[in-house]
């Protein structure tokens, strides 16, 4: 003969369960993200980079976060048109900032562009040049982009100019410089020009919080 | 069908020990304190609202009781709960056989039933008169046939604890001669039965303690000893909604 004793219906035993399973669901979560976290490593500007969270006024970085996205909308154009470059005349047609000539443009300093076209075989490149109207706002960027269409086929052929993304965009104090002969880091360094690096999201972070 | 392995079978002693139940301020039970001995057939009667289903649900753990029900079990620990009405959707495809295999198997009812609950199943449902219409909707039972379907679910396994709330509510006269019999089957098993009844003649004819709760125990007994005619009027009479 055994005895049991009916325990009374409560929600204090449900609540009990409930809290568990939402602490154990919590730490889980927790324990993953704890895993899985990775510290974003730590961007060390070489000689020739500039930050353009640091190192650009208001104006200046206007125009750089400007031909960033214009350089996206470039390069995603020469993959549909078969591997034509838009001209600076084409982006003004756009209206694609910083080419097209709008309030922003003129507060910048008026940046007058140009391009070149340097394919070589395969290997697709351009340049546009932004020279300053006027000189005490900004000085002159360089937006440079690189397709190697050899690496789309069974040979992989690494590009290390331009091995995180298909452009970079370089900068010159000098306001009347002239076209580069030469678009390589190297070539491009020794003349004065210092590539802009783009925020990270830790600089985004301490130019919010302080 | 109605017959335990283990032999002879003998239902459990139940003591209820200063029972109390309040729900939203409103007291339902105060202090109920009756026991039900092993194999008896126990009748819990009293006027409507007076507790009796509150009183069947603290005994199955669904309530916020107060003080102490225990159960002691001499044999095994089965419990058999015929409830007052099933609330369920009408529409529900769902035929009595699906139900009574629900009953018996962790199995999905729609994929079929085991083979060694068919017979199980089908027996039970002869008991009660309703084994032609196993593939009927549940839906689509009288109100008897469903308190005969409820009744033969019970006896899936065989219980040592049968509690009833009012099974002969709404039954036909056949049905309700058909469970009775039943039960005096399950009487002779010695199975222990709390049954809330409001037939008093039944009482008198099969129970072998009575207790009455309006709140709280009004009288406790064999019926001989506490069905006076000035106890139950009492009990009944300053209620409109006797017996």
């Amino acid at each position: 003969m055994h005895t049991q004793v009916v325990k009374p219906a409560g929600s204090s035993r449900e609540g009990l369960y409930f809290v568990l399973t939402t602490a154990v669901v919590i730490a889980v979560a927790a324990i993953c993200i704890m895993h899985r976290t990775r510290a974003e490593p730590e961007r060390v500007l070489l000689e020739y980079q500039i930050s353009g969270y640091k190192d650009l006024n208001s104006f200046k970085q206007g125009t750089f976060v400007a031909l960033y996205t214009a350089a996206m909308e470039i390069d995603a154009a020469h993959d549909n048109n078969e591997g034509t470059w838009l001209s600076v005349k084409d982006l003004q047609e756009r209206f694609m900032p910083p080419f097209a000539h709008d309030r922003a443009w003129a507060m910048s300093g008026k940046l007058i562009w140009t391009q070149k076209i340097l394919n070589k075989d395969m290997i697709h490149a351009t340049a546009y040049l932004g020279k300053p109207s006027i000189s005490d706002i900004s000085g002159s960027f360089l937006l440079v982009l690189l397709h190697d269409h050899s690496t789309e086929g069974d040979y992989q052929i690494r590009e290390p100019e331009h091995d995180e993304g298909p452009f970079k965009i370089w900068y010159s104090g000098e306001t009347d410089v002239d076209f580069p002969e030469r678009l390589s880091v190297r070539s491009l360094a020794i003349m004065g020009w210092k590539e802009v690096i783009p925020y990270t999201g830790d600089n985004e972070m301490k130019r919010i919080k302080g | 069908m109605l017959t335990k392995n283990e032999d002879p079978p003998h239902g459990p002693s139940i003591c209820f020990e200063m029972v109390g139940l309040c729900l939203n301020n409103i007291t339902i039970l105060q202090d109920v304190s009756f026991t039900v001995k092993a194999g008896n057939m126990h009748c819990l009667i009293g006027p409507n609202g007076g507790g009796k289903t509150s009183l069947i649900l603290s005994l199955l753990g669904q309530t916020p009781h107060t003080g102490r029900i225990t159960i002691n079990w001499i044999g095994g620990t089965t419990i058999g709960y015929v409830p007052q009405v099933l609330d369920f959707d009408r529409t529900l495809p769902i035929t009595v056989n699906n139900f009574m295999t629900m009953i018996c198997q962790n199995m999905p009812a729609f994929i079929r039933t085991r083979k060694k609950y068919k017979d199980i199943i089908n027996n039970a449902l002869r008991l009660v008169s309703m084994d032609t219409k196993g593939e009927r909707r549940l839906g689509e039972l009288s109100g008897g046939e469903m308190q005969r379907v409820l009744f033969a679910q019970a006896l899936i396994p065989f219980p040592d604890l049968l509690i009833l709330d009012e099974p002969g509510a709404g039954i036909d006269r056949g049905g309700a001669k058909v469970i009775e019999e039943i039960m005096l089957v399950l009487k002779k098993q010695k199975v222990t039965m709390v049954w809330t009844n409001h037939d008093l003649k039944q009482v008198r004819q099969m129970a072998d303690a009575v207790t009455c709760i309006h709140k709280e125990v009004l009288f406790s007994g064999t019926p001989d000893e506490v069905l006076t005619t000035e106890r139950v009027f009492q009990a009944f009479g300053a209620t409109s909604s006797g017996p």
